[in-house]
């Protein structure tokens, strides 16, 4: 079956791009994401507690979804299909240190799972749809495109927002992408990986 | 030529069981010691010098084999269990492009977290050696998505075969008791430290267990050796409510029971037999009686199995869905371990004395952190 792009989003090496062209630049003192927030006007003081893997997922929904045209869906008909490579390590590392410390800090724990940035996106849109967080070596544009075709093929989603996001110390690397069963723009896995590799 | 139910789903059998768990390593030893009230669960004293008392479930070393390179239990436990579901299929179909292997875990190898720059300590890192090892066809996938990861993994299985991407999809759950999660549900006050009690009035949390568990999933039935049953459908949905609060309303687990009954035809009071996720803590075990009333599933026979070898996290939805069939093979569903007294606001039928089901339709259900839930519906005989 064919798919289609509807929007999507690239956060690497404190760029933003939004349907491939430049959105804005890290300027400021601010650390990336933080100063994102601030960029995009957004008031939701729960981004403050999230982990830096939730904060890039939030924000790379958040400019993704503001221009899909979420009021064409029901709230259970969005799928959320997020992936990246290590899972949840740096804040595993963080909670790890805390445990080392003395005091294992709850609030990190909670964290140490990467399906929560999915958990953050789902509260903040209110989309009650189908979730998955898969975990591959780099990027995987056919396995998610995969997983958009079986979702479709089985009446599970009409739209899917799918991400990749990876955190390594001050280094984001996100990709954002809402995909349609109907549409104008057919994307496929050889497309949407040069979007990725190319912004 | 596929072939098409009633509903319009095309087919997909499930069998091939493999397990590793407190109980033992198959799943018929397992499934009689249930039947004989056995529990996997011991006391701890300070558990991987964690402060605190707790029963945890810990799979007995001599039943890991430890013949393959990667040194570590976890991989060890999934490749056992690979080797095992594989000797029950007339070949091994996951060496071809056809056949994809599925893990489902929350944490991986997260005893090596002390590491930091072990090699093996990435999730990826389960899948290359699996396929190095075994020589398979594609690279696995990695499904890491809390404690619904099992459920959700057979879903997409299924999902993958219907879409016509591969023919045999063998699903792998696998997650071990380790320092880091041990701490981590201590932290959050969510452990017991005696034996838990889903849906007991008195119940006070959770016990933590390990397990390795897997199920072949297939358009074609004449792959298995043995016995096999099939899948019908399922869904999964989000609370859309809270990251570690299960939603009081239970919406994303009515949710998903809907969406998984609905594409098949199937009312509530058709269900034979309902697989809870019954963690034993006080707001997850009242989350699910008030989704269940909503579902209508208030009168379905039901258990949970933590009783038997506690939460086993990304392993708990195989584990749990294999055992689930298994009792419906059998036609003998285990008593809900742990339950005396009802302890939830909404009725619910907890299967008290080892019974059989009143229909051929089982559900299996998991919910987790960031408001996730799943479930999947099987057709057994």
């Amino acid at each position: 079956m064919s798919l289609f792009l509807k929007t999507y989003c690239r956060i690497k090496g404190g760029e933003v791009h939004i349907n491939g062209e430049l959105f804005c630049q890290h300027m400021d003192e601010d650390p990336f994401l933080r100063s994102l927030y601030k960029h995009i006007g957004l008031s939701y003081p729960k981004f403050f507690k999230m982990d830096e893997l939730s904060r890039l997922g939030f924000i790379g929904a958040e400019m993704t979804l503001m221009r899909s045209e979420l009021e064409n869906y029901a709230d259970d008909e969005v799928a959320v299909i997020f992936s990246n490579r290590s899972s949840s390590l740096q804040t595993d590392f963080q909670y790890y240190e805390t445990l080392k410390g003395g005091i294992a800090s709850p609030a990190l724990f909670v964290y140490t799972l990467p399906n929560i940035e999915v958990g953050e996106i789902c509260i903040r849109h209110k989309l009650y749809g189908e979730n998955n967080f898969l975990i591959t070596e780099r990027f995987d544009a056919a396995q998610l495109l995969e997983q958009c075709e079986a979702l479709f093929e089985d009446n599970a989603a009409k739209a899917v927002l799918i991400g990749w996001t990876e955190v390594e110390s001050d280094n984001h690397d996100g990709f954002f992408a809402f995909i349609t069963a109907s549409g104008m723009n057919e994307v496929t896995a050889e497309s949407l990986t040069d979007l990725y590799l190319n912004r | 030529m596929e072939t098409k139910t009633r509903t319009g789903l095309s087919e997909v059998f499930i069998g091939a069981k493999s397990i590793l768990c407190p109980l033992g390593d198959t799943p018929s030893k397992v499934y009689d010691a249930m039947l004989n009230g056995e529990t996997g669960l011991k006391s701890v004293d300070r558990p991987f010098g964690i402060d605190t008392t707790s029963h945890v479930g810990l799979i007995p070393d001599h039943l890991i084999p430890q013949e393959h390179m990667d040194s570590l239990k976890l991989t060890n436990m999934l490749a056992a269990c690979y080797e095992r579901s594989v000797r029950k299929l007339r070949h091994d179909a996951f060496q071809d492009k056809d056949g994809l292997v599925i893990i489902c875990t929350t944490k991986g190898n997260i005893d090596k977290v002390g590491e930091p720059n072990d090699p093996r300590l990435p999730l990826g890192r389960l899948g290359r050696f699996l396929k190095q090892s075994f020589d398979l066809g594609n690279d696995p996938m990695i499904i890491s998505n809390a404690c619904i990861s099992g459920v959700l993994g057979i879903i997409t299985a299924a999902r993958l075969i219907r879409a016509g991407k591969y023919e045999h999809v063998m699903v792998l759950g696998g997650d071990i008791v380790s320092e880091f999660t041990l701490s981590g549900f201590a932290s959050l006050h969510a452990l017991t430290e005696g034996l838990c009690k889903p849906y007991d009035k008195n119940r006070t949390g959770i016990n933590l267990g390990e397990a390795a568990a897997g199920l072949v999933l297939s358009s074609d039935e004449t792959i298995f050796k043995g016995s096999y049953s099939e899948y019908i459908s399922g869904a999964s949905s989000n609370d859309a409510n809270h990251i570690s609060g299960p939603s009081r309303t239970g919406e994303g687990l009515h949710r998903s029971i809907e969406r998984t009954l609905k594409p098949a035809s199937i009312e509530a009071d058709q269900i034979g037999y309902l697989s809870a996720h019954g963690t034993g803590t006080s707001f997850n075990d009242e989350m699910e009686s008030i989704a269940f009333e909503r579902s209508g599933l208030s009168e379905t026979p039901v258990n949970s199995m933590k009783g038997y070898f506690g939460h086993t996290l990304g392993a708990a939805g195989v584990i749990e869905t294999l055992l689930g069939l298994e009792g419906m093979k059998r036609k003998q569903l285990v008593p809900s371990l742990g339950f005396e007294e009802m302890g939830v606001s909404q009725p619910m039928n907890i299967i008290q004395e080892t019974t059989a089901p009143n229909s051929a339709y089982f559900l299996k259900t998991a919910s987790g952190f960031g408001g996730c839930n799943a479930s999947a519906l099987f057709k057994v005989g």
